[in-house]
């Protein structure tokens, strides 16, 4: 398992990073190797160009905005993980990270790694799409921003094109206010050492928690590995709005959100497994949800 | 007291007293020394194979096959041996015309070579060899060699295989042409007539497909090297490897090189990163190529380590592969009568050497811990699309508990008994002991009933308001969470005999009549006695060579612990060095949890005689006799000078210093002391002792014989454990939460509490690994689905339950040392006992355990095909 | 390894391992793993897997643990690298070592430089962890030995034994 050969670069700005790219054909950035590494390693990624984020400081930051909260590409899993700010605007962005392995990985790997790779089973791109974030793409002819939803287009391929990078993501935190929204992130994994088979991202704000039977406002209900790209089921987000999360409703959400999912088979998760699964993990990611925005 | 009892009694008393007798206290057998290799290895100083780079060595690695089965129609290294830095392609043209011979295989009749010979017959089978300057490089060459494939249809399913006329190597084997390289039948007492009879036949389907195994961390790996000139008594070639059972599996090596055993040294690590059975059949393949790549590039070292991924997927690293159909005849009462177990193995693309005894073993325990007088038991080894097997802990049997565990529970729902009471009413009775199996295998010792009562009894607050209240049981189910328990007593042979290894070597249709007591004596019984060597140096320290190999076993502690207690010193005082196969006495070595087990009682036969020798050199020194000294710590003591009258003066000095310690004595025997120092072949030293320990089963002959003659597998040491875990079944997701085991052990005298309950602790995890995670998955097209570590899911720190384990020690009454197995602990047991717990859990659902490993994925279809019906009224 | 880099690509790097400057001409593909492993004669980092997933090979870059097959050995010019033998005293097992020896936290020893790189990062961070901290802590690094019982014990031992020794020279 090792790589073939490659000519390597370190810039310290976004701005080296660019003309890089545009200087060099066959190159690819790195950011925290987690992923990259393995593919390099079996000779499934061969770049003839390295290069590497990892002296460009511009991009490891957690930005709190009025009514956003920005965070650079190179933020690692473990800043994600401990920010106090993203704890509490969108806390489940911070529990993606943290289930992510385990300490030595979060140590290195990246937000915009994470995107970059778009693994249909990453935490991330399930999370950021139930957030409704915006994608910062940069390249030398500037900054364009690129709404979640349209930024995974199929598997394992985004709009980041040739001789662009992901700067950052910005997430919306004025649909959560704090004091009446909740949010779950749960995943189908054995083991630290794997990628989850399935997991969900479930939000909702509720009208008034400390009415009986708070309604749900809005709900986002996501998941990973359940198709190609993260899947966002608004139809079954719309089921439970204007509910008070009632079983039926969350019946009628789990049975949308199995239609259409559209997982591949994979050993211990066949197909019809995971999108039994689906129907599971939407009423679990709700329920959850839903009593973490009653419980504050 | 009958004849069994008092020979029992004997033999516990026969080892009591060498304790009580020896002259020297035990200080250190029986208590927790700490591991003589941990400082060396957290220190850094100890080498592992694969830190070995002596500065000329060259570096290799391989073309393996994408295909799971396909022609090679042509090899083009051209652009390969182009490369600059390019020093070897071989092929097995190349190999073969060199004169190396084909790999030991397990069956008759059959060969592998190690690099494909014209077709690959599955993913990562190993193509050419690629020798550059660095791994990096080769890589980059073995990118280069082109190989044209024609692909032929794959066979993955074990019963699809048996009768395809797709064969894959139609001209070899007894059954040629036939996928079924091998395939007997053990007719046991009458099990027709019985199944006849009895009340109740059930018969199930049980499959045990992951393949599960030890996956080392540390990987095959080999650095091979030829003496392109060697001087008189110089070997030609010298292998540095991770080399299992090196003193013995070195066959496996000098065989295909097509040299005399002293043509090739074998030098392995003082320990190797973890084994836990499997290097015994993963590394040789790379022994034998490197050296041969070796000789091929003029003489410079090479060296091979094999990647996680080339294990994985083509490193022959896979274990047990099962297809059973099995049934039990019992009557109403609950009375087991008999059980018919016929299974077919997955060995994958070679049934390989010693690997294919994984379907034997289980014939030593056929009938488990029950007293059932009748069986059948019928395999068949069948050739796949899949990766050879290598052999793990546990050596085929957790399959077959894990088998007769289900059929038990099926037995007490069709009588409606308790699945605890269907049991106590089969366990084999402690009178009973030693009992005869009906393969003819003995148990020696132990009280089954009452080890697994003593398992209950710990459980038994549990039931009062802890994890098993009956409440709290209730409100987890209307959650969803079904919580089961339940004991499930499992055996765990080890010390298999060695001459039941050959049994596969035997034409087929003879096999019946061959080994029988009317053709066969017992003196061609064929054994391996365990041999232990040691000496005294001149500053007093006791060197002793074992044969066997650690890979994490802790075998310098133990043999320091023995020999310090045999000889009154501190284990510090012993030296434990490494030995290559060439110096030392061939042994079996870590297989078959021997190495504490006859190790020790080889330390004990060892010390006796070294003792002996050296009242012999006291008493000869001071000229009396060897009645009137005795061995006492560290040396031997004067009991008494009457009758002696001093010669000379120097005489009359002698026998005034009334105590010998053992730098004195050696150097008395070396005749240093007189400063005439000639010294002596070391054969004629009284400071130096050879010793070998029989044959366990040899040695028992009035219990094995027949057993032996019979070339069946006779496993002597019986340990056991109990266990009462308790579970947890989401029956939404189908994920398995193990909330705590319960668990007593019993695997005869200890000789280091610590190291035998790390034992514990590493087996019961992978019992755990290979329950609920594990798997090496296969695609219809036979291509491996964990190649990596993100798909083998070894058991991870998250996957830890709470255990709470009670050590009880049922002296062997065979071993000498009175210790029994422990190396393949946990494994043996924990998968039986898991599935029964999860049986349990499952109950109101209807769903019982048919297939492992228990994945949620497979839970759940287990669920969904019941129907999800609600419990049939519980009482 | 035979230096005999061709004309593919290499690139001078400098890295002090265990406190020795090391300068090195490489190829930029070459892992730090392998780097530590054949040029800077640090065997006691391991390699289990090569794709992240064992923790055996993990070392401390600038402060923290990373995994060392998961990082080109150019991606740490001019870095500090610890590895785990360099957590020894003088001739003396350090404290983490000593606990790993008294608990028996090691038997084919294969994983443990990994996992006492992995106790160092957890205790100087949280130097009084409880069960499930430690838990988390180690998730990085797998076992195949011990089933993590008396792991999970040295390192509370570790714990017990880097606090009576801070609480001794005062540097708590
Ligand atoms: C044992 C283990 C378990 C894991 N488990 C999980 C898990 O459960 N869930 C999960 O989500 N992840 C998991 N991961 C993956 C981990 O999160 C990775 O860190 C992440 O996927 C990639 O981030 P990175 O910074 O390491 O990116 P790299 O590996 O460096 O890069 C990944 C890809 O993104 C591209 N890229 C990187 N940065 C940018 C950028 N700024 N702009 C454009 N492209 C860019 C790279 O070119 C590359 O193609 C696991 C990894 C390991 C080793
Ligand atoms: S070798 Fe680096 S994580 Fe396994
Ligand atoms: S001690 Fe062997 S892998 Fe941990």
């Amino acid at each position: 398992m090792k790589s073939e050969p490659f000519v390597y670069h370190s810039p310290s700005s976004v701005e080296e990073v660019v003309s890089l790219m545009n200087e060099h054909d066959h190159a690819e950035l790195v950011a925290g190797n987690q992923s990259l590494a393995i593919q390099m390693n079996n000779r499934l990624a061969t770049p003839d160009h390295l290069i590497d984020l990892n002296g460009v400081d511009e991009l490891a930051y957690v930005d709190e905005r009025d009514g956003e909260i920005e965070i650079g590409a190179m933020t690692t899993h473990k800043t994600i993980a401990n920010s106090d700010a993203i704890d509490r605007t969108v806390p489940i962005l911070a529990e993606a990270a943290q289930q992510i392995a385990g300490p030595s990985v979060r140590n290195v790997g990246t937000l915009g790694g994470g995107i970059g790779e778009a693994d249909p089973a990453g935490n991330y791109p399930t999370v950021l799409t139930a957030l409704d974030a915006t994608i910062t793409i940069t390249s030398e002819s500037g900054d364009r921003d690129v709404g979640v939803d349209e930024f995974f287009i199929a598997y394992m391929m985004t709009e980041v094109g040739e001789n662009e990078m992901i700067t950052g993501a910005t997430v919306p935190t004025d649909p959560f206010p704090i004091g009446r929204t909740g949010m779950s992130f749960l995943e189908l994994k054995r083991v630290p050492h794997t990628w989850p088979k399935l997991s969900a991202a479930g939000i909702v704000r509720v009208d008034d928690p400390t009415r009986d039977d708070p309604t749900v406002e809005e709900a986002r209900l996501t998941f990973a590995n359940a198709s190609d790209t993260p899947l966002r089921v608004e139809a079954a987000e719309s089921a439970v709005e204007g509910t008070s999360l009632t079983d039926d409703a969350l019946e009628e959400a789990a049975e949308i959100a199995m239609d259409s999912a559209d997982p591949a088979d994979e050993m211990q998760a066949e197909a019809e497994y995971k999108e039994e699964q689906v129907g599971i993990f939407t009423k679990r990611a709700l329920r959850e949800a839903y009593d973490r925005a009653l419980d504050q | 007291m009958s004849q069994a009892e008092e020979s029992k009694a004997e033999r516990v008393k026969e080892v009591e007293d060498h304790i009580s007798n020896q002259p020297t206290p035990q200080n250190y057998v029986g208590s927790e020394v700490r591991r003589k290799e941990d400082e060396k290895i957290l220190k850094d100083h100890r080498e592992y194979v694969q830190d070995r780079n002596p500065p000329d060595a060259l570096h290799a690695a391989y073309v393996r096959s994408p295909h799971a089965h396909a022609e090679i129609t042509d090899i083009d290294t051209s652009a390969a041996e182009e490369h600059d830095e390019c020093k070897l392609v071989m092929t097995v043209d190349d190999y073969r015309d060199a004169g190396y011979a084909p790999m030991l295989c397990g069956i008759q009749e059959w060969a592998e070579w190690p690099l494909a010979d014209g077709k690959v017959t599955y993913v990562g089978q190993c193509v050419a060899m690629v020798v550059a300057t660095d791994r990096y490089v080769a890589e980059d060459i073995a990118d280069l060699v082109e190989v044209e494939y024609e692909r032929l249809d794959p066979l993955v399913d074990v019963m699809e295989a048996r009768d395809s006329d797709n064969v894959l190597y139609p001209e070899m084997g007894p059954n040629a042409p036939s996928n079924v390289a091998f395939d007997e039948t053990f007719e046991l007492g009458d099990p027709d007539g019985v199944f006849e009879e009895a009340d109740h036949v059930i018969e199930k389907e049980f499959d045990w497909e992951s393949r599960a195994s030890g996956v080392p961390l540390e990987t095959p790996s080999a650095l091979g090297t030829c003496n392109m000139n060697p001087e008189d008594g110089e070997e030609k070639f010298h292998v540095w490897s991770n080399q299992q059972l090196h003193t013995w599996a070195d066959v496996a090596i000098y065989a295909a090189l097509d040299q005399p055993r002293e043509e090739v040294r074998v030098e392995v690590p003082l320990t190797a990163g973890g084994s836990y059975g499997t290097k015994h059949a993963t590394v040789y393949r790379h022994a034998v190529l490197t050296a041969v790549a070796s000789e091929m590039v003029g003489g410079n070292p090479v060296k091979y380590v094999e990647d996680r991924i080339e294990d994985l997927q083509g490193g022959d690293s896979a274990s047990t592969d099962r297809h059973y159909k099995a049934k039990i005849a019992f009557n109403d009462d609950g009375e087991i009568l008999a059980n018919d177990f016929w299974l077919a193995d997955n060995f994958g693309a070679f049934p390989r050497f010693i690997c294919t005894n994984q379907v034997l073993k289980p014939l030593a325990i056929v009938n488990g811990p029950y007293d059932v007088e009748h069986a059948r038991y019928e395999y068949e080894i069948v050739c796949t699309n899949k990766m050879p097997q290598t052999s793990y802990r546990g050596f085929g049997t957790p399959a077959h508990s894990w088998v007769w565990e289900m059929l038990m529970d099926e037995a007490a729902d069709v009588l409606d008994m308790d699945p605890t009471e269907i049991r106590l009413k089969n366990y084999i009775d402690e009178e009973d002991m030693p009992y005869k199996t009906p393969s003819a295998n003995v148990y020696g010792e132990g009280d089954y009933a009452k080890t697994v009562r003593k398992v209950w009894d710990l459980v038994e607050d549990e039931k009062d308001g802890g994890l098993l209240d009956p409440d709290r049981v209730e409100e987890l189910r209307e959650e969803g969470i079904y919580r089961g328990s339940g004991s499930a007593l499992v055996l765990e042979p080890g010390l298999g005999c060695y001459d039941y290894h050959t049994r596969q070597f035997i034409p087929r249709d003879e096999l019946a009549t061959y080994y029988t007591p009317e053709n066969r004596d017992f003196s061609d019984v064929v054994t391996m006695a365990e041999p232990l060597e040691a000496y005294i140096r001149t500053d007093g320290k006791v060197v002793v060579k074992i044969s066997s190999d650690d890979q994490g076993q802790g075998h310098q502690t133990i043999a320091s612990q023995m020999l310090a207690d045999e000889l009154g010193i501190t284990p510090d005082d012993v030296v434990v060095p490494q030995q290559d196969n060439l110096d030392v006495a061939s042994d079996v070595g870590s297989a078959s949890s021997r190495m504490a087990t006859v190790m020790s009682s080889a330390a004990i036969g060892l010390g006796e005689k070294l003792r002996g020798q050296l009242e012999e050199l006291a008493a000869d020194h001071w000229g009396i006799d060897t009645e009137q000294v005795e061995f006492d710590e560290g040396g031997v003591k004067q009991l008494s000078t009457e009758g002696v009258e001093p010669v000379d003066k120097r005489h009359a000095e002698r026998l005034e210093q009334e105590f010998l310690t053992l730098t004195e004595l050696v150097h008395i025997d070396k005749m240093m002391e007189t400063g005439d120092s000639h010294f002596k072949p070391q054969a004629e030293l009284k400071t130096y002792a050879y010793y070998e320990y029989p044959d366990v089963a040899y040695e028992n002959r009035e219990y094995f014989e027949e057993a032996m003659i019979r070339k069946r597998p006779t496993y002597p040491s019986i340990s056991f454990a109990a266990n009462v875990p308790i579970v947890d079944v989401d029956v939404e997701t189908g994920e398995i939460e193990i909330q705590k085991i319960y668990s007593v052990r019993d695997s005869g005298r200890i000789i280091n509490p610590m190291i035998v309950e790390g034992q514990h602790h590493g087996g019961i995890m992978q019992g755990i690994g290979a329950a609920l995670q594990e798997e090496f998955g296969y695609s219809e097209d036979g291509q491996p689905q964990s190649t990596t570590f993100f798909d083998m899911m070894l058991p991870s720190i998250e996957n830890l339950p709470e255990l709470e384990i009670e050590k009880q020690e049922t002296w062997s009454v065979f071993s000498k040392s009175g210790a029994k197995g422990v190396g393949e602990t946990g494994i043996m047991d924990i998968p039986a006992s898991l599935a029964h717990s999860v049986n349990d859990a499952l109950k109101p659902l209807d769903v019982t355990v048919e297939e492992m490993p228990m994945t949620p994925n497979r839970v759940r279809s287990w669920i969904r095909d019941a129907g999800d019906a609600p419990a049939p009224a519980d009482d | 390894m035979i230096d005999n880099t061709s004309d593919r690509p290499t690139q001078e790097i400098t890295l002090t391992v265990n406190g020795n400057e090391i300068t090195e001409e490489v190829e930029p593909r070459h892992k730090l793993s392998d780097f530590l492993r054949y040029r800077a004669d640090e065997t006691d980092v391991r390699v289990g897997c090569e794709h992240g997933a064992c923790g055996a090979c993990t070392v401390e870059v600038d402060g923290k643990n990373v995994k060392s097959c998961m990082l080109f050995a150019v991606q740490a010019d001019g870095s500090e690298v610890l590895t785990s033998k360099a957590l020894n005293d003088d001739d003396e097992l350090g404290p983490i070592q000593e606990a790993f020896h008294e608990n028996h936290a090691l038997q084919c020893g294969f994983c443990t430089s990994g996992f006492i790189m992995a106790t160092k990062e957890l205790l100087e961070e949280n130097p009084d962890p409880d069960r499930e901290e430690i838990v988390e802590g180690l998730s990085d690094n797998i076992c195949r030995c011990t089933g993590y019982v008396n792991i999970i014990k040295a390192v509370e031992d570790a714990a017990d034994r880097i606090d009576t020794v801070s609480q001794a020279t005062g540097d708590d």
